[in-house]
Formats: structure tokens, sequence, C-alpha cells
């Protein structure tokens, strides 16, 4: 292989080979334009990487988990469900709540309200206005007609929040008839001021 | 102590960015690669000895390879040298056992050389240089212009045959173009976007040796014939794979 000096400095000269590729080598007393055929080539170092301090894996660990335990608050803030409400008109459709109340899922519990929740996405939404924006959808489907009885039935693990909800869907909905159970009783917690005299009970033993 | 090897180090790190501020470093430190060289061939050095050429170079590939995990800088650097000066003497003992041409001839004045050489050759050498050395000063004066130096280009120079393989693609592709390389010389900018749609070569490629392409395409143009017969088998579109 032959080079061409190209240019000389005191340490080093840059030289051409033949195959176009250009080089930095010892000046062995060189002068531009010579051609020479041994050159003594400086070597291209890499710098390796350096390997990373203990600290740094450490950082690195603490980082991960801390970013773990983020994403699981997260989920459990935000996504988990902790409640649900299963909503009854025929079309039957299942909302699963997060700790804060908003619907994380809407499930159909049968054909007609796969029907009923096509297209629609509720999640994010508190419980309320789903359940007024599927029941507008079942009335204008066909599935519902006004004065039609609605149940709710509310699966919580404290009483506090059944009472939140069960309050808010009482007061909210509006246009049908809604009843409102516990999952875990199974009672009807009607409002106080909808109780009936019931005449027929009345037992007048003369 | 600490205070002095602080400062070796930042100019190391300086002349890491920059030939010319390592080459001046190389010069400050003269004195310290003559004392390793001396503790090599147990002599102190010469100018005209090869030995002292090789530990500068040395030094320099030393000031590119140091990081400050390295330790000192002073000590890897005397790592370096005497390692480049054991293979250096190494690849010199292959040769011994020649006869140098510089050698006395016989009883009279004069050197083997004048004996085998013809005295007009000699001269035609000389002028070949001069000439090579003439285009060489209008190429770096054409490449300044535009920004880019010689050493430049060697820093930005392919190593791997691969990347070299493309970049000879786009050269290829660029000598085919009289309207590119006339728009390289006007504007001292490559079409990189035209290059890589017309050779094939990812554009990132081209962006990276940006400079050693430029450098190329220049000694493709007018004026440069003698390094472009340096060049022929590259600029045929062969040369090494």
């Amino acid at each position: 292989m032959k080079y061409i000096v190209m240019e000389c400095y005191p340490s080093f000269v840059i030289l051409l080979d033949e195959d176009g590729r250009f080089h930095k080598a010892a000046n062995l007393h060189y002068a531009v334009g010579d051609t020479v055929t041994e050159p003594v080539l400086m070597r291209q170092h890499r710098l390796r990487r350096r390997k990373a301090s203990p600290w740094a894996y450490a950082a690195g660990a603490l980082a991960a988990c801390l970013t773990l335990l983020l994403g699981l608050l997260v989920y459990q803030l935000f996504m988990y469900p902790v409640s649900s409400i299963v909503l009854r008109m025929n079309p039957e459709v299942r909302m699963d709540l997060n700790s804060r109340g908003s619907v994380v899922e809407l499930t159909g519990l049968n054909s007609d309200a796969a029907a009923l929740l096509q297209g629609y996405d509720g999640r994010g939404k508190d419980s309320l206005t789903v359940s007024r924006e599927l029941i507008g959808r079942a009335m204008a489907m066909g599935f519902l007609s006004e004065g039609d009885k609605v149940v709710f039935t509310i699966n919580t693990p404290d009483e506090v929040r059944f009472i939140q909800y069960g309050t808010a869907l009482r007061q909210g909905v509006g246009g049908v008839t809604v009843e409102i159970y516990d999952s875990h009783t199974l009672l009807v917690t009607p409002d106080r001021e909808e109780i009936p005299d019931d005449d027929d009970d009345d037992d007048d033993d003369d | 102590m600490h205070h002095k090897e602080h400062d070796i180090v930042r100019q190391v790190l300086d002349a890491q960015q920059d030939s010319y501020a390592a080459d001046r470093l190389i010069e400050r430190y003269l004195p310290f690669i003559r004392a390793e060289t001396a503790k090599f061939l147990s002599r102190p050095p010469t100018d005209s000895d090869d030995e002292l050429s090789i530990a500068m170079i040395a030094f320099h590939e030393a000031v590119c390879g140091y990081a400050k995990g390295r330790g000192a800088f002073l000590s890897y650097a005397a790592t370096v040298i005497r390692s480049r000066l054991i293979d250096y003497d190494r690849r010199e003992r292959r040769h011994r056992g020649s006869i140098s041409l510089d050698a006395p001839h016989g009883e009279e004045d004069g050197t083997l050389l004048e004996t085998l050489s013809d005295p007009a050759d000699h001269a035609g050498r000389l002028a070949t240089r001069e000439a090579t050395a003439f285009e060489i000063r209008e190429l770096t004066e054409q490449m300044q212009g535009f920004g880019v130096s010689l050493s430049d280009v060697a820093d930005n120079c392919p190593r791997q045959e691969r990347t070299l393989a493309a970049c000879r693609a786009a050269f290829t592709y660029a000598k085919s173009r009289p309207d590119l390389l006339e728009q390289v010389v006007r504007t001292g900018k490559l079409p990189l976007s035209e290059l890589a749609q017309g050779s094939g070569v990812e554009r990132k490629t081209l962006e990276r040796h940006r400079k050693y392409l430029l450098a190329l395409l220049l000694i493709c143009t007018n004026g440069y014939e003698i390094i472009r017969g340096h060049l022929h088998q590259v600029l045929k579109g062969g040369g090494k794979a």
C-alpha cells in the first residue's frame, strides 16, 4: 500500500492511502508530497465506557423501585376497581369504579347490554353521569320507556361509599323509577320520603 | 502535585478536541518524551532517530485515549510510549540483515544507492514530489475556504470497511453527476439528500462522514490529477472491500 504525505507537523503527519483513507502517522522525517510505503500509523483509541460506580447501580435500583411503587399507587387510586354498580333496566350493565368513584370499566352482562354499550366509552366519568347517559341511550334504542323501573345494585366495601353513591343516583336520575340495593344485604334502601302508607296492612280488629 | 496533575488533565482533555492543541501539548512535553525514549534506547535520542518520532506519535495516542479513570496521565503516557517503541523495535528487527542503500560502496566516496539508481529517476521523483505538494497545497486552501482541515478529514474518515464502502458508493454516484460536483465546488456543501437517494446509502451515514466526503469530492474536480492518480482504484469504483 502506498501513502501520499498530505500534511506535516512536528509530532505527526497526515497520509492518504490508495483506498482513499486518511491516516495520522508518525513523522519519520517526511515531506509533503512524499510517497511512503511503511508508515507507523497512529492507533485509534476508543474510550471504553467507564463501569458505573456501585452508587449508580444503587440509585438506579432505588429509582426503579420508586417508579414501581408510584405506578402501583396510581393503579390503586385510578384504575383498580374498588366498587361496582350493576344497572339493570333490561340491558344489564356493570360499572366498576375506582376509589375516587370514577368508572374504570363497563361490562355488558347480557346481549342487549352489548348493543347498548357499542360505541360508548364511559371510563373516567362518575357513576351518576354514566347512568344518566346509559338510561338515555336505552330509551333511544327502545329498551326503556319513561317511568320504567331501573334497579341499581351497589357493591362497595364501606357504608359511607354506599350512601354516597346511592344518594347521588336516587337524587340525580330522573324520568324512571329508581330502586337501589346493597349487594351485601340485598335489601332495598328506599328514600324515606317515598315510604308509602300501606292501608292494606291496617289491621282493624274489632 | 495534585494541582499540577489537574492542570495536565485539563490540557489533555482540551487537546482531545483539537489536533493542533495536541501537537502544541506534545511540543510542551517534548523533554518528557525524550526522557522516555532515552530510557528505551539507553542513550539520549537525536532528532534524526525514528524512535523519537514514534514516541511522539505514541504520546499523541495517549492524549487521545486518556480518560480520568486511567490514573495519572504521564504514567499512562509513559506506558503507551514504551509499548509503541517495543512494537517498532520488533518490526525493525524483521528488516535487520538487509543492507542500507545509504551504506558506503567500496573504497570510493559514494553510496550503494548511487550505483543502483538512475540519477534521472531521482530528479523525476523530486519533481513529482513537488508537483504533488503543489496540488496538496491547492486542495488544502480550497478546503480551508469551506472551514475544513485535513486533520478534520483524517478524524472524520470512516474506519470500518462497511462504512468506507458506503462512502465509496456515494462518491461513485456523485462522479456521475457533474452538476452535483459543481454545486459542491461552488458552495462547499454536500447535497446529502440527493447523494443518499442516488447511492442508496443512509443519509445519517453520509452526515457522519460529511467532511471526508467533501475532501474526496473536491479531489474529483479539476486540478488534482496526481492525487486522483493515486486513488485510481477508488475512482474506478473499486478498491478493497
